[in-house]
């Protein structure tokens, strides 16, 4: 119900903790109202497709393990992916699966190749 | 000037009459008016007691006004009621909108960026980022 009350961990019910099990260390953290967001995706988790389920669990440990700073920066890039036409945001995404499907030493290859701290060429 | 002079006649005739009423007539008009005068007495002590003795005095002689207050007082009552159901109908207005709105498109901004297909630890990979920019199809052609 939009306006509650967002409860302390111990508050939640089996289920919700269950759910936002990832969550649960930086629950402390997190202010009233995005505890409410998350408890409402936890009511709308049952009725998720199991995949879906799998990826939302996935994306919260990520999440819960990245630091305040590097959420903003997550915010920001989706941001702009999202102002981005269709069929680039399209191509961001399979560029996307490629990258996925290197090696693990390509990836090391080019995050050693990543420009930070000098001009692009 | 037949205004002044029309009730002037008019209380002469009827001081004339009075001299010559019948009895039996007079009895009856000095009846009446007892009767008359008992019954405003009585609303007088009705009035004084509905008013608790204070300001009834002041209301003796005006039965519409003590009706009026009778009807206002519920009424202002209802009115005063309805005004607090409205103040605090918008006070738990404002109230949520303060709760929700800062915070509103942030928290649904994270669902949504969970639920993307592109996973969160995408927008952080610099090997991805290096991938996208300079293994794009027009680098390649470069």
């Amino acid at each position: 119900m939009p306006g509650a009350v967002a409860q302390d961990w111990p508050q939640l019910t089996p289920e919700q903790q269950r759910i936002l099990a990832p969550l649960k260390d930086d629950w402390p953290n997190i202010e009233p109202p995005r505890r409410q967001k998350w408890l409402d995706i936890a009511r709308r988790y049952p009725t998720m497709p199991p995949q879906k389920q799998e990826r939302l669990q996935a994306r919260m440990r990520q999440w819960a393990e990245m630091s305040p700073e590097e959420r903003a920066q997550v915010r920001e890039r989706y941001r702009k992916l999202q102002e981005m036409p269709p069929e680039k945001r399209e191509e961001i995404r399979r560029k996307w699966r490629e990258y996925e499907s290197l090696t693990q030493e390509e990836k090391d290859t080019l995050r050693q190749a990543h420009p930070a701290g000098r001009p692009p060429q | 000037m037949n205004e002044q002079e029309l009730p002037r006649k008019v209380a002469q005739r009827l001081e004339e009459g009075l001299e010559t009423i019948p009895p039996a007539i007079s009895r009856r008009l000095r009846t009446a008016r007892e009767a008359a005068l008992a019954r405003v007495q009585g609303r007088e002590v009705l009035v004084a007691r509905s008013a608790n003795g204070t300001a009834g005095g002041a209301l003796a002689g005006a039965p519409g006004r003590f009706l009026d207050r009778r009807i206002l007082a519920p009424a202002l009552a209802l009115v005063l009621a309805l005004l607090g159901v409205l103040y605090w109908q918008q006070a738990q207005r404002v109230q949520q909108d303060h709760a929700d709105a800062p915070y509103a498109d942030i928290g649904d901004f994270d669902a949504d960026v969970l639920g993307d297909e592109l996973p969160v630890t995408a927008y952080l990979d610099q090997g991805f980022e290096v991938w996208l920019y300079h293994h794009s199809p027009a680098s390649e052609q470069q």
